[in-house]
C-alpha cells in the first residue's frame, strides 16, 4: 500500500505541492491527473524516493521512506518499476542489455537466466526477437515498450508511469495504455499512472 | 487531480470526467481560459 501524508515540496521559493495526502491500496490502478507544471511528476519521484519532501511522510507497505538513506531506500525501490517519460534508455546498449541492466547489477543470475526474463519481458510488450537491436532504430512508441520491460523484468509489485503516452500518436498511445493494463492484470500490480492525456487517464485509472 | 498544489478532486474515473466543478471540467475538456495569459 502507498500511503502519502501531509507532504509539502518547494524548490527555492517556488511552493509545488502543499500538504498533499492520498492513499492507493494493492492492486488499485489509479491516475493522477493535472495541467502540466501542477507537480505530478514531482509527486511520483516521491513515491520512490527520488524526491525528498520539506515535510510529510512517504509509507510504503506502512515503512515511512522518507528518513530512509539510499542503502535502506534500494531495498524499498525493488518493489516499484518506473517508466520514465524519456523511457531513459541507454543509447550504447542494446535493447536486451537496457532491458537486463539492473538485473546485472543487483542479481546474482545465470546468463541464461537473464536471457530467459530479457525474452519474458520483450514479450509480454510485444516486442520478441528485438534483443540485438540498438535504441536508435526504435520508435518512440518501441522506446517505451523497452522501457517498459525494463521496469518490469524483476516482478515489482507497483509500477510508475511518468507521462507513458506523451509524444506519441492517438493509436500508439492506445497501444501503451493496453499494455500498462495487461501489466497490471497479468502481474497483479498496483498502477500508478501521472498524465495529463484524459483518454489515458480514463482507460487506466479506476480512480483519479 | 492535482490543482493549485494540492490535491483537488479525486474519485472514480467516471467521478472525475462526470463532474460539473468548473475547475475539473475545464481541465477534463480541455479548454483554455483566455484571460489566463493576461498580465
Amino acid at each position: 500500500m502507498i500511503e502519502v501524508l501531509d507532504l509539502t515540496k518547494s524548490f527555492g521559493a517556488q511552493l509545488v505541492l502543499d500538504n498533499v495526502g492520498f492513499k492507493i491500496e494493492n492492486g488499485e490502478s489509479v491516475a493522477i491527473i493535472g495541467r502540466s507544471g501542477s507537480g505530478k511528476s514531482v509527486l511520483l519521484k516521491h513515491l520512490i524516493g527520488l524526491l525528498q519532501p520539506d515535510t510529510g511522510e512517504v509509507l510504503i507497505d506502512g515503512e515511512n521512506i522518507v528518513p530512509m538513506n539510499e542503502r535502506q531506500l534500494l531495498r524499498v525501490r525493488w518493489k516499484f518499476g518506473m517508466l520514465f517519460q524519456s523511457a531513459a534508455l541507454f543509447d550504447s546498449m542494446t535493447v536486451a542489455e537496457n532491458v537486463a541492466f539492473w538485473l546485472r547489477q543487483h542479481k546474482h543470475l545465470t546468463e541464461a537466466e537473464i536471457s530467459r526474463r530479457v525474452a519474458g519481458a520483450l514479450e509480454m510488450v510485444d516486442l520478441p526477437g528485438t534483443e540485438d537491436k540498438p535504441p536508435s532504430e526504435l520508435s518512440g512508441g518501441m522506446r517505451k515498450r523497452v522501457g517498459l520491460a525494463r521496469a518490469i523484468i524483476y516482478e515489482p509489485q507497483i509500477v510508475l508511469y511518468d507521462e507513458p503516452t506523451a509524444g506519441l500518436d492517438p493509436i500508439v498511445s492506445d497501444s501503451i495504455d493496453q499494455l500498462i493494463l495487461r501489466v497490471r492484470d497479468r502481474l497483479k500490480v498496483t498502477t500508478v499512472v501521472v498524465t495529463h492525456d484524459m483518454r489515458t487517464a480514463r482507460r487506466v485509472g479506476s480512480g483519479c | 487531480m492535482l490543482h493549485n498544489k494540492k490535491i483537488y478532486a479525486n474519485g472514480t474515473a467516471d467521478q472525475i470526467f462526470n463532474s460539473l466543478d468548473p475547475v475539473v471540467r475545464q481541465f477534463v475538456d480541455g479548454v483554455a481560459d483566455p484571460k489566463e495569459n493576461l498580465p
